[in-house]
């Protein structure tokens, strides 16, 4: 035997409702249970409507954290282009031509340059190198000792020519206009022995470190 | 910085502001509910209209009340 079904008294009739009925047929009464989609809906509007607005949350400004982002971001790169470019703008070619000719320029140098290369203007050939010594030989004075790297001349008791003053103190004042990689190729074709003749007080003024290479 | 005209209004006569809420909130659900009920008589093949017709006659009671709050708020604005 089936048991019958409950039915609920409505609260203003009493007519007897259906466990999913939302109204009351009779005197169309809304029933409290809460089963009412309708009622449900009302009831959330009316909430959202007497929440207080919320505040919208302020912006982080995204051009200026972007920007931020940005800047440290290209600071190592644009620190390294200055660099480079202060490296290659600041002296040009003139560093590579002075280390050139710190590596080619042997200790002796200084003391015995090779006399020929100041007279030939190539001054590779053995042939003319020979010439060249000879030639300095004849008019330097007595040769102390030859190397590699040229004759050296007795300097003491050396009684110079009119003529090897003359070259020489051009020489010596050409010098001094000279800068950059002409200046190196110049020192190193020097004599070993330089008279510089003239009046000492006329002399010209020494390089400043300003105008040195 | 320009005010909005209901803003204006609640300004000048909260409580008549206040008032036409209420109306309008209570004739939302009183047409709720005549169209439920009309709903459920009719699922149920059951439908008395002597019985909606009185629930429309509240409605329309609180429906001319809505339209009074109303227009006493726009002669305000």
């Amino acid at each position: 035997m089936n048991s019958p079904t409950q039915y609920e008294p409505c609260e203003e009739c009493g007519a007897p409702l259906d466990p999913l009925q939302r109204y009351c047929v009779e005197c169309a009464a809304r029933r409290g249970n809460g089963a009412n989609p309708s009622s449900k809906y009302f009831a959330a509007m009316s909430k959202r409507a007497r929440r207080p607005m919320a505040r919208p949350a302020a912006k982080s400004a995204p051009g200026s954290r972007a920007a931020a982002v940005g800047f440290f971001a290209l600071l190592p790169i644009a620190v390294a282009i200055g660099v480079v470019v202060g490296r290659s703008g600041s002296d040009g070619g003139e560093n590579e031509a002075l280390l050139e000719a710190l590596r080619n320029q042997n200790a002796a140098v200084a003391s015995t340059p090779a006399a020929g290369a100041a007279t030939t203007a190539a001054g590779t050939k053995k042939g003319k190198a020979k010439q060249g010594d000879k030639a300095a030989t004849k008019g330097d004075g007595k040769v102390v000792a030859k190397t590699s790297n040229g004759t050296v001349h007795q300097v003491t008791g050396f009684k110079p020519s009119a003529q090897k003053t003359a070259e020489d103190t051009k020489l010596v004042e050409g010098n001094v206009e000279q800068t950059g990689s002409t200046y190196i190729k110049a020192q190193q074709n020097l004599p070993d022995v330089i008279v510089v003749g003239g009046d000492p007080d006329s002399a010209p003024a020494a390089p400043t470190a300003g105008n040195q290479p | 910085m320009s005010v909005k005209p209901e803003e204006r209004t609640a300004e000048v006569n909260p409580d008549l502001v206040a008032q036409r809420d209420r109306l309008l909130e209570k004739f939302t659900i009183m047409q709720a509910d005549l169209g439920g009920a009309f709903y459920e008589m009719a699922i149920r093949d059951h439908v008395r209209m002597d019985v909606l017709t009185r629930k429309a006659a509240e409605l329309q009671r609180v429906d001319a009340e809505l339209l009074a709050a109303e227009r006493m708020l726009e002669l305000l604005e």
